[in-house]
């Protein structure tokens, strides 16, 4: 058993393809990972954990108490450092924030003796001291109210059985209620503590490529299962003394080996590197203390949790594995199998992500692999599923549900496997089989080996729901700095005219007035907020200035209107990066398959086997690469004309009214510009897919061109993301980063010959590719022919 | 009636390695012509060059008096080509793999339909049809590729080891097949299976390091090796020391503790009792080998 079980490992490995989208997965979890940790803002974690000790001690009220002093300290400390900066006395300043002082229990030398210290931070010290220190009130305010939200639980719980809806002894509303109420009564007492909790934010947000790993999963079956069946090497196998039972045995072994080292080992590297590079604070403290998972009703540790974020993708994806072993047996034919395992799988996925309305999904969207690989979901919220009125537990029920599936799936396969049960070897369909019926249409029969036999086609699906998911995402909220500075942004916006700066004159006069009002104090805190958003748009107002004064007919645009498209984010080039790597994996068979497996003399001989051939796939190609950008790019245009709320007007502006081209030269609109930037962009993508298809002309082998192919179009994007001017316009990926280059260059002119270099890049990988496939030219080759016959 | 030319055909892989076509001459009519020789002689080479799947070094195939290379797809539209191959695309379906190379040959729907409907009867595939292509065997295979090379009802026909791999009934049939289409086609047939062109060959051409060596109707060569075989009637204890001494083709039925056995000299061994014997295609093809082979250089044979 042990030697079948290595050897049906080294079949697994030996397949370097799928070794190699295996680590890209496991690598695509691990970037996010890494991506989402740089770009978290993270209170200083010493000063934090310094502070921490010092309210640690005391009862949690007290430090509520204490925290709210000592914030309004360091607020005033500051006011105070500013007022001296300008040269306001001692006295001056009193008359100012005495008021203030007094009613939050200081004196100027109860503020000099008690904090004295603070008064010689400078101003990162105090941002940072400040940050710590509202973090810990907002946790100290979260363990207060979590209390109350228990206590209150009764009472609450006391007034929803009063309703119509939910006094029926028998119903589900009654018990759930009655339920809920046990469920948190078993977490009075638990211990709830500050800590920094950004590693498992980051770590959550993982979970969205699970789905990654049911693709693995099928891939993975349809090597050691599906395959072989269908070849016919499961007969021979089945003749062999252990070619039965001890096989299968082995290759399922072997699958669930597979299947938990890689999520396992995805999961557990996720978790550190985000403790490594956020950390999850103390481990040991309930989960509860995370106001993420203020729901929870377990009462279990982050350590628990933790380890429990690493179990549950595991036990979900073996169920996933049970499903596609299941069909793998039922069915022969590896196409249907693939064809149901991925319509399973994808409704599955649809109805616990894109639809997760209890309304709309029901059942099957509670009971999900798919739900219950997302462990932060799974335990930040408070369901029970309704099975004959009675409330079970949502995670009880999901992992009955895919226990009963598995065991059930598992014994009917070691039946068939063990021919207890046998299943009918002809398949129905012989007639059918057996009729003449195809196409005659080049085009058609290479788009069916591109999209179904090469699997070209689950791309497209998966940036189908890409887009579906894009498109349904309602607009995020704003916080509240975000929110008044597109107040202000808006209020502004329009041509940019020097005579606007009134209305900051004012804006500012009126909120200084306000704070005159708390004596100078803004003591609300919405006000220094107000006051920020005002300065940054002012800010914003006086560069936007410069470029009107340039003679540039700019307009203000709240950054938050253009930001969907515009932002400095390597948004659309890691989109790029992702989508040309799985396009090199479906495109590099269509040239180099007929090379590899020696076809080509066969497919060369034929009428239209060259020239049209060329041009077919080449279209094909084309339109497949198309497909991918608009699917890719439409959804985020869409969203972003619906809902950044950018007008016609705005998009008539100069690009110079985005603020991060306000140094550019050229009086272009932003529509124009979007349009040169999508243009690029797609042309970018055409010339990746040219490349592509040059390489396997030219390399031949498929294996060695996938890899290259990956490697270049790596190296490419990484020339683009380093953002250094010269490279970046160097790369091919520069039409995806045409932004940065106008940003960097500043010259509309340097865009439009990036763009003409890749046209013409373009162009050549078409031309060059087509004197590989077609040979040389006719008058070359007769010249060739002469000489040798000269020598000869 | 087509015809194809070849003249003074030369290719070589690399710049000063032995050609693999050495200024190759032949004029190909109507009806079945025998390309054979030994693994290396330049048959499939020859076949590549003739298909335009490789260009010449130098030398031109003329096909009805035209360059192909200037043909172009008008040549390819009356060629048909069955290679050697066993790798064919895995996840077509026998039928899915016919109506794309009908799609390749500019074969209308409807024409075929009835082609490969045809075909596939003739070939005995029509059950078969729906299967995937990894699943046949390579005999099924070679009858699937020959079903490609004749959708498009080809003027000429290029079969490079058409029957390797069949059964013997199989055989019968494809060979039966080709000679009854090859009335009005050339077909050019390389095998290493002799008796499979022997009778339905209209001319045999015997290839040897690139060169045709000899040539002609079957029963024209026959006769030029006619004095070259002999029968001789030994004792089993005495076959290792004639084996020594002679090429031997084929050693027949024991009778009494005596072999017959077939020798191929260019004069009667002398030291057994030797009788001149019917010759047959095989015998020509071993006699020309064994012309080049290092033994034969070395002198072994008297």
């Amino acid at each position: 058993m042990r030697s079948l079980f290595l050897n049906e490992l080294y079949k697994l490995w030996r397949q370097r393809t799928f070794i190699l989208i295996t680590l890209f997965v496991i690598l695509i979890f691990f970037v996010q990972v890494l991506a989402s940790s740089h770009s978290t803002y993270l209170p200083d974690p010493q000063l934090y954990e310094a502070k921490k000790e010092v309210y640690a001690v005391m009862p949690e009220d007290v430090s509520l108490q204490k925290l709210e002093h000592d914030i309004a300290a360091l607020q005033l400390i500051h006011e105070y450092r500013h007022a001296k900066e300008g040269g306001m006395s001692d006295d001056e300043y009193l008359r100012i924030f005495g008021v203030v002082l007094e009613e939050n229990g200081f004196s100027l030398p109860l503020l000099f003796r008690e904090y004295g210290e603070y008064f010689n931070n400078t101003e990162d010290e105090y941002a940072a001291l400040s940050s710590v220190l509202t973090r810990l009130k907002e946790q100290y305010q979260y363990i207060a109210s979590y209390q109350v939200f228990l206590d209150e639980m009764p009472a609450r719980a006391e007034e929803a059985l009063h309703l119509p809806a939910f006094s029926d002894e028998n119903g589900f509303p009654y018990r759930n209620i009655q339920k809920s109420l046990r469920d948190y009564e078993r977490l009075h007492g638990i211990s709830i503590c500050p800590d920094l909790d950004e590693g498992l934010s980051i770590l959550l947000k993982a979970s969205r490529f699970f789905p990654l790993f049911a693709i693995l999963i099928l891939i993975a079956v349809t090597l050691l299962l599906s395959e072989e069946k269908a070849s016919g090497m499961r007969e021979i196998l089945s003749g062999t003394k252990r070619g039965r039972l001890p096989l299968g045995l082995s290759k399922y072994a072997a699958l669930v080996f597979y299947t938990v080292a890689v999520v396992a080992l995805t999961y557990s590297g996720c978790i550190l590197i985000a403790g490594k590079m956020i950390g999850f604070g103390d481990i040991g403290r309930s989960i509860q203390s995370v106001p993420l998972f203020r729901d929870c009703p377990y009462p279990i540790s982050v350590r628990q949790f933790l380890m429990l974020s690493v179990l549950f993708p595991v036990l979900a994806a073996l169920t996933l594995l049970n499903l596609a072993v299941l069909l793998s047996v039922l069915y022969r034919n590896t196409r249907v199998s693939v064809l149901f395992y991925l319509l399973f799988t994808s409704a599955l996925y649809l109805l616990s992500y894109v639809f997760p309305l209890p309304a709309a999904s029901g059942l099957p969207g509670e009971i999900n692999p798919f739900s219950f690989a997302d462990t932060g979901s799974l335990f930040s919220t408070y369901k029970n599923i309704d099975l004959f009125s009675y409330p079970q537990p949502e995670i009880a029920a999901c992992f009955a549900a895919g226990l009963s599936f598995s065991i059930l799936s598992l014994s009917f396969c070691f039946l068939v496997t063990a021919s207890v049960i046998r299943l009918p070897e002809k398949p129905a369909s012989d007639k059918r089989r057996a009729s003449v019926r195809g196409s005659t249409l080049l085009f058609v029969n290479e788009a069916a080996r591109l999209l179904f036999f090469s699997f070209g086609i689950l791309l497209l699906l998966g940036l189908l729901v890409f887009a579906l998911l894009k498109l349904s995402k309602k607009p995020s909220t704003l916080n509240e700095e975000e929110y008044f500075y597109y107040y202000y942004g808006k209020a502004v916006s329009g041509p940019v005219n020097p005579e606007m700066l009134a209305y900051f004159e004012e804006e500012s006069a009126a909120l200084d007035q306000k704070a005159t009002g708390q004596n100078g104090f803004f003591s609300d805190p919405s006000l220094k907020k107000k006051q920020d958003a005002l300065t940054k748009v002012r800010a914003d107002y006086f560069l936007l200035l410069s470029a009107h004064e340039r003679g540039l007919p700019v307009s203000y645009i709240p950054p938050l209107r253009t930001d969907p498209v515009y932002a400095k984010s390597n948004g659309f080039l890691i989109a790029s990066l992702l989508v040309m790597l799985l396009q090199a994996f479906f495109l590099v068979p269509m040239f180099a398959a007929d090379t590899d497996i020696g076809m080509e003399q066969l497919v060369r001989s034929a009428k239209k086997g060259r020239v049209p051939l060329f041009w077919t796939r080449y279209l094909l190609i084309m339109l497949y690469d198309s497909c991918c950008f608009l699917l890719l790019i439409f959804p985020v245009l869409f969203s972003w004309f619906r809902n950044s709320g950018i007008s016609l007007s705005e998009l008539n502006a100069p690009v110079e009214s985005i603020l991060r081209f306000v140094h550019a030269d050229q009086n272009i609109s932003i529509r124009i510009f979007t349009l040169l930037y999508a243009a690029g962009f797609y042309l970018s993508s055409l010339s990746f897919c040219s490349l592509i298809t040059l390489l396997s002309a030219v390399i031949k082998r498929r294996g060695t061109t996938l890899v290259s192919g990956l490697l270049l179009i790596l190296a490419d994007h990484m020339l683009s993301l380093t953002k250094t001017p010269g490279l970046m316009q160097l790369s091919l990926s520069s039409g995806a980063a045409l932004p940065d280059i106008l940003e960097n260059s500043g010259s509309f002119i340097v865009c439009c010959l990036v763009l003409i270099k890749n046209l013409l890049i373009f162009f050549l990988l078409i031309l060059l590719h087509y004197r590989c496939y077609a040979g040389p030219s006719r008058k070359k080759y007769q010249e060739s022919r002469e000489v040798h016959h000269a020598r000869s | 009636m087509p015809v194809l030319e070849l003249d003074q055909l030369v290719k070589r892989y690399g710049k000063n390695k032995v050609p693999a076509v050495d200024h190759f001459s032949y004029r190909f009519e109507n009806g079945v012509y025998g390309l054979l020789g030994p693994n290396g002689a330049g048959k499939t080479t020859l076949l590549r060059l003739i298909t335009g799947g490789l260009l010449p070094d130098a030398g031109t195939v003329f096909y009805n008096g035209q360059d192909i290379d200037e043909l172009g797809a008008m040549y390819r539209a009356d060629l048909g080509y069955m290679p050697q191959q066993q790798q064919l695309y895995d996840t077509f379906s026998v039928r899915r793999f016919l109506f794309y190379f009908a799609a390749l040959k500019g074969l209308k729907k409807k024409e075929a339909k009835e082609k490969i409907a045809e075909l596939l009867s003739l070939t005995g595939l029509t059950k078969k049809a729906g299967v995937l292509l990894k699943t046949l065997s390579g005999g099924m295979k070679q009858r699937v590729l020959l079903c490609a090379a004749l959708l498009n009802d080809p003027k000429l026909l290029i079969l490079d080891e058409p029957t390797a791999g069949l059964d013997p009934k199989e055989r019968m049939h494809i060979k039966n097949y080709i000679y009854r289409i090859a009335c009005e086609k050339t077909v050019l047939i390389a095998t290493h299976v002799i008796p499979d062109i022997e009778q339905i060959a209209r001319e045999v051409l015997f290839m040897q390091h690139g060169r045709v060596v000899l040539s002609g109707r079957p029963d024209e060569v026959i006769k030029k090796v006619q004095d070259k075989i002999f029968e001789v009637v030994i004792s089993r204890n005495a076959y290792e020391h004639l084996s020594e001494m002679y090429p031997i083709n084929r050693v027949s039925g024991e009778r009494e503790d005596r072999i017959h056995v077939r020798v191929i000299s260019d004069a009667p061994p002398t030291a057994f009792e030797a009788a001149p014997a019917d010759v047959s295609l095989e015998d020509v093809y071993l006699y020309l080998d064994s012309l080049t082979s290092p033994s034969m250089q070395d002198g072994a044979v008297p």
